[in-house]
């Protein structure tokens, strides 16, 4: 009945297009850009993502954006401007917590300026002075001794923003996330699993903040975290965040896997022509919302991810390397002592990996028989299994 | 089974000899009950030795390792005997110990010193322990022995049958297997890569079916006797006894009370139980008061225990109060009907008693491998109900990386990556500060004021972009800082076009991706398929044998290792053979599809007739056909060649055979100018007069009626859409012009069309049968007076002369 008198408003409600939340992690590794600098140089690198900041801030009032900055030796935020960095700046003007928000900007103070809507100026501005306020702030010893960059430290970051923001923009259900009765699911996995993975699964009729993270990135080198990083990626697929990554230079091993594993997309400008279009890819390639990409054929090299590991003791990146059985922890070479690094399990090899024997010893056969008697069974895979303990 | 004991004399003690599946063991008889003061182990022995048949002296040799040991049997009449019965156990000891291989699996077995002589009680004790442990073990966990997995060819062969594909992958194998590597060796190799598979089809087949309600399946069946009356009879089996005694311990307490004693036979017991009220309690029937009441099985009926499962008593229901209700007793007395006992209980409650009862009777069977770690089911189950708003405190084990540091610790300069080195070239200094330099607010479009200009700094600026492309980059409103060595401006309209162009063709591969079917078959047929997907498993397998194989560092086994490189080397060619084979059927293919476009492509030549009456009055066709190709080079061959045939039709409007051919190139039809002839009288347009004139009334008045309706349209329509009016003499021409085309042809196909030679009329001639119906001869009128006239009448008339 409700239908018929038109008292139904429930419609219109849900025509309003979910606000989303755009997190970019800016690698500025100040080697990797002195090496880019002929062909795009930092400055040029921000102004682009700046029109694309602004894009998808235009695209829907509701939208929000967070910049890290993923440098040599820290991880930090340009955008909302870090607490701490509105203190030293004397600029607090009471708004700490509202800072957050893109409408009302961070807290450094923009000029006033007629021709410019005024959430990109404060936007704009607050990116730039922090991003020369960081650069002014790093030592020549600092990025000599750091070669790569903290992703892992500001995928963490901005983990912990989307969550916090996710979390203040559901309130109503998150309070239902507690414990689901009816749901036979979650008895069994009990405790284990993430809070707000039910969020994702009774509030998507709601107003549900989607969120996404893009990764521009100009350095390799990212085995030294390897485990940090992976299981920041793995946090972002449970939390079904797509992780895009925009790759200036560098090799592309762990980054690909990240796009690969939570749905993202990944595109890689290795020569400076694709570098100049850097802003037509931003674009292009990643504008489009997790909603408009449900839709879409999304660009990005579909085949060949490199799924390579880093080892745990080396932090070599390796084709073929030794797992423990028990904690799946991965090792370039046998262990020394047989015990895992990880979980102390003890492990003992078969007769893998032995120096190769292609042509038969000549003599000594009559007593090497009876050792081999006893050998001739196939090196098995369950005898590298030990007992946990 | 006792294990053999017998007398023996060693090394001039007697004593006996005691022989279980894992030990040798002598204990000397001097000292009544003396612990043993020998004992091999069974999987230490290298070989045995007797005596002879025939010789009167019956001794046992056992060599272990270096030692042997002479055990003469000394007992009189049955010594031969005795030896015999202890040699064979040992050889069945020592083969099943052999074919377990044990020894790898448990160290433990072979270290400890096989002869422990005079040992003291302490170590003797502690070593039957380990054994006894160790002998038991095996038997609770011989799913996860890989090496009876191994060693057993029925579950193998039974895991093969069940599966198919893998049981074509290893006959595959098998019979690409080079000769060098014998059979043995061979599934030895095929199995250790598949142990998991061997254990999950073991523990398959060991599962086994759950109970079931067993007192509804008994039934009677009814026979009739030799003196006519119908007898009933019960079959059970033994299983079904045993498993009622289970399912109802009421009934085996009735029946260990009662067999002995009042029931001589225990087939009494059971007719007197089946026909008894304990029989209709127990299965849930109600009990009418005319049922036949036994005196030695009634008393049961008020057995608490009759009702309620047995064994699910003990799980205490604290929280679900729903599942206490069949612990519920009324304590009630005084009201008849508030009794327990005398309730009518649906019979859904005793369903879900009967299956609880059997479920909790299926639940320890494998509670041994699967049961939840440290708890039972019930206390997991109010754990899980008390685990109320996940405030669990977080048991989760941290896990770190011990000791990394000693190992990147000292990783040298070598380790470093390509960036790395890169970087290490650059001054720290000159980087930070060029970077800085960059940063600056100038370089990002500031004004005066500090607002960036952002459209600045992309020079995203239609108007220059073009000279930009071709002149020296100009660095002017960018600062300097843009490109210097590069020629492609960040932001110029070529790398935008470029960048759109690559997200799209990425796009379209990926599309292309998406939309194949990864179930497809690529473009191969079923068989080629079929034989890529088995050269491909039986090549992995190879190369799985190989690797292993080489990587053993066993020198024994070096000619299987050749033998094996040869038959990668066969793979090869059978890779090579599935290509070719695939590369043909394709070739098979597009010839195929070549003869079809062939076949096809004639009917689509440009075929043009022209048919005209020259001036005898003959019609001449004039056929063009070729295709009209455009000649790209001017020197090249002219590959477009028209033919002009001449053909008149003789009398009976057949084609007669091409007076001449004049062929006709394109080329020479451009060069050369047109030959002036005589051009002949343009055939008047072909016009029917007669149907003009018929239909030209109706004509008008359709027009007229379609004009009229488009006036009324056109007074509503606003100027955009008026529509014009119709005239019927443009409708009419272009009515013409739309059927001339077909003109010729259907002169053509009439002119052609066989003569028809009259109408001809079947099946009737003049004076047949059916010319009597007609009306057209003289009626004949009868006088019903006479005798009437009736079928037989009109049948002769029908048939009759016609005299008559």
């Amino acid at each position: 009945m409700n239908a018929v008198d038109a008292t139904d408003r429930a419609a219109t409600q849900e025509e309003v297009e979910a606000p989303s939340l755009l997190t970019i992690i800016l690698d500025t590794n100040p080697h990797a850009w002195a090496l880019l600098a002929d062909s795009l140089p930092l400055s040029k690198a921000v102004a682009n993502l700046l029109v694309f900041i602004n894009a998808h801030l235009a695209i829907n009032y509701a939208n929000r954006v967070a910049v890290v900055v993923s440098h040599s030796e820290r991880a930090e935020w340009l955008y909302p401007t870090p607490a701490d960095a509105t203190l030293e700046q004397a600029h607090s003007n009471g708004d700490g917590e509202n800072g957050n928000r893109a409408g009302t900007g961070g807290a450094v103070q923009p000029p006033d300026d007629a021709n410019k809507y005024r959430p990109f100026a404060q936007l704009e501005y607050a990116i730039m002075t922090n991003l020369q306020r960081l650069m002014c702030t790093t030592t020549p010893a600092a990025i000599s001794s750091a070669p790569s960059t903290m992703l892992a430290g500001a995928l963490t970051r901005a983990l912990a923003y989307i969550s916090k923001q996710s979390a203040s923009t559901n309130p109503t259900t998150t309070a239902t996330t507690h414990f689901n009765y009816s749901d036979p699911s979650s008895v069994a996995g009990g405790n284990s699993l993430n809070p707000s993975d039910d969020t994702t699964t009774t509030s998507r009729s709601n107003q549900r903040l989607t969120t996404r993270i893009l990764i521009v990135s100009v350095s390799g080198d990212l085995a030294e975290t390897y485990i940090e990083l992976m299981n920041a990626i793995f946090a972002c697929q449970r939390l079904s965040i797509p992780i895009d990554v925009l790759k200036l230079a560098g090799d592309p091993t762990f980054l690909q896997q990240a796009a690969d594993t939570t749905n993202g997309i990944y595109l890689s400008l290795s020569n400076p022509l694709a570098r100049a279009g850097m802003l037509q890819y931003l674009m292009f390639a990643f504008l489009p919302d997790a909603a408009a990409r449900e839709r879409l054929v999304m660009p990005g090299e579909g085949e060949g991810v490199d799924f390579r590991a880093a080892c745990f003791c080396h932090k070599r990146v390796v084709d073929i390397g030794f797992v423990c059985s028990i904690c799946l922890s991965i090792f370039c070479e046998p262990l020394a002592d047989g015990t895992c690094l990880l979980c102390g399990s003890h492990l003992s090899m078969a007769n893998y990996g032995q120096k190769p024997v292609v042509v038969a010893r000549p003599k000594k056969k009559g007593k090497k028989k009876r050792v081999v008697d006893g050998g001739v069974e196939t090196p098995g895979s369950g005898r590298e299994t030990p007992a946990p303990g | 089974m006792s294990p053999p004991k017998t007398s023996v004399v060693y090394k001039k003690a007697n004593g006996s000899l005691t022989c279980d599946k894992r030990h040798l063991i002598w204990s000397p008889s001097i000292p009544s009950g003396a612990t043993p003061s020998l004992k091999i182990a069974v999987a230490d022995i290298t070989n045995l030795q007797q005596t002879g048949e025939a010789s009167a002296k019956v001794a046992l040799k056992v060599l272990v390792k270096d030692d042997s040991y002479v055990f003469s049997f000394t007992s009189k009449d049955a010594a031969r005997k005795e030896q015999v019965t202890v040699t064979d156990t040992l050889r069945d000891a020592i083969a099943t110990i052999k074919a377990g291989a044990a020894s790898s699996l448990v160290p433990a077995v072979g270290t400890p010193a096989a002869v422990q002589n005079g040992g003291g009680d302490a170590g003797q004790s502690a070593s039957m322990a380990i054994a006894k442990a160790l002998s038991a073990k095996p038997q609770d966990e011989g799913w996860y022995d890989d090496n009876r997995l191994k060693s057993d060819f029925q579950l193998q062969r039974s895991l093969l049958e069940s599966s198919k594909a893998l049981d074509e992958r290893f006959r595959q194998a098998l019979r690409d297997k080079p000769d060098t590597v014998s059979v043995p060796q061979f599934t030895a190799q095929f199995w250790s890569t598949r142990l998991h598979l061997l254990r999950a089809h073991a523990m398959e087949k060991s599962q086994k079916e759950g109970e079931y309600n067993v007192l509804p399946e008994i039934k009677y069946n009814t026979i009739i006797g030799a003196d006519g009356e119908p007898i009933k009879t019960l079959n059970m089996t033994k299983e079904q006894v045993s498993l009622i005694f289970k399912q109802y311990p009421v009934v085996r307490q009735a029946y260990n009370e009662t067999v002995p004693k009042p029931f001589a036979d225990p087939k009494i017991f059971w007719s007197r139980f089946f026909a008894s009220r304990l029989l209709k309690k127990l299965k849930g029937l109600r009990i009418e008061k005319n049922d036949p009441t036994d005196l030695a099985l009634d008393p049961y009926l008020e057995c608490q225990e009759a009702s309620g499962p047995a064994s699910t008593a003990h799980i205490p229901h604290i929280i679900d109060l729903e599942g206490n209700e069949q612990n519920t007793k009324f304590h009630l007395e005084g009201d008849y009907e508030m009794r327990a006992a005398k309730h009518d209980r649906p019979i859904l409650h005793l369903l879900n008693q009967m299956s609880e009862k059997l479920l909790s009777h299926v639940a320890p069977e494998d509670g041994d491998a699967h049961a939840p770690i440290g708890m039972d089911e019930g206390t997991f189950e109010q754990l899980q109900l008390r685990d109320l708003a996940m405030q669990d405190t977080d048991n989760r084990v941290v896990l770190n990386v011990r000791e990394q540091q000693r190992y990147t610790g000292t990783s040298g300069e070598d380790e470093l990556s390509a960036d790395a080195r890169l970087y290490a070239k650059q001054d720290p200094n000159r980087v930070i500060s060029s970077l800085q330099n960059d940063v600056q607010p100038r370089n990002l479009g500031s004004d005066e004021q500090g607002t960036l200009k952002l459209d600045r700094v992309l020079g995203y600026d239609s108007d220059d972009d073009d000279e930009d492309m071709d002149d020296e980059p100009n660095g002017g409103h960018t600062n300097g800082t843009s490109t210097r060595k590069v020629s492609v401006r960040v932001g110029s309209h070529a790398a935008l076009t470029g960048a759109s162009s690559s997200i799209l063709s990425s796009v379209s591969q990926r599309r292309r991706n998406a939309s194949s079917d990864a179930h497809g078959l690529n473009g191969l047929s079923q068989s080629v398929f079929d034989t890529l997907t088995i050269t491909h498993n039986t090549t992995t397998e190879f190369l799985h044998y190989f690797w292993t194989l080489f990587l053993s560092g066993d020198s024994s086994r070096t000619s299987e290792l050749t033998g094996l490189v040869s038959t990668l080397d066969r793979s090869l060619d059978r890779i090579n053979a599935v290509g070719e084979q695939a590369e043909k059927e394709r070739q098979d293919r597009l010839e195929k599809m070549r003869i079809q476009v062939k076949d096809y492509y004639p009917h689509m030549k440009k075929v043009e007739q022209v048919n005209a009456v020259d001036n005898g009055g003959q019609l001449t066709q004039i056929t063009l056909s070729g295709e009209l190709k455009p000649s790209y080079a001017a020197n090249e061959a002219p590959d477009t060649e028209i033919e002009i045939l001449e053909q008149t039709f003789d009398d009976n409007g057949n084609l007669k055979p091409p007076e001449a051919v004049l062929k006709v190139t394109t080329e020479q039809a451009e060069l050369s100018p047109i030959p002036e002839t005589p051009r002949k009288p343009t055939v008047p347009p072909f016009r029917d007069p007669q149907w003009e004139q018929t239909e030209t009334s109706y004509l008008k008045t359709a027009l007229n009626n379609l004009n009229s309706l488009t006036r009324s349209y056109n007074l509503m329509a606003p100027d955009l859409a008026k529509k014009p009016y119709f005239s019927l003499e443009r409708e009419l021409r272009t009515c013409f012009a739309d059927v001339a085309p077909t003109v010729a042809a259907k002169i053509r196909e009439r002119a052609l069309a066989p003569k028809i030679k009259g109408v001809e009329v079947i099946g009737h001639r003049p004076g047949g049968v059916l010319d009597r119906f007609s009306m057209d001869g003289p009626a004949h009128v009868f006088d019903e007076v006479r005798p009437q006239y009736g079928f037989r009448q009109f049948w002769r008339d029908l048939f009759a002369s016609k005299k008559s």
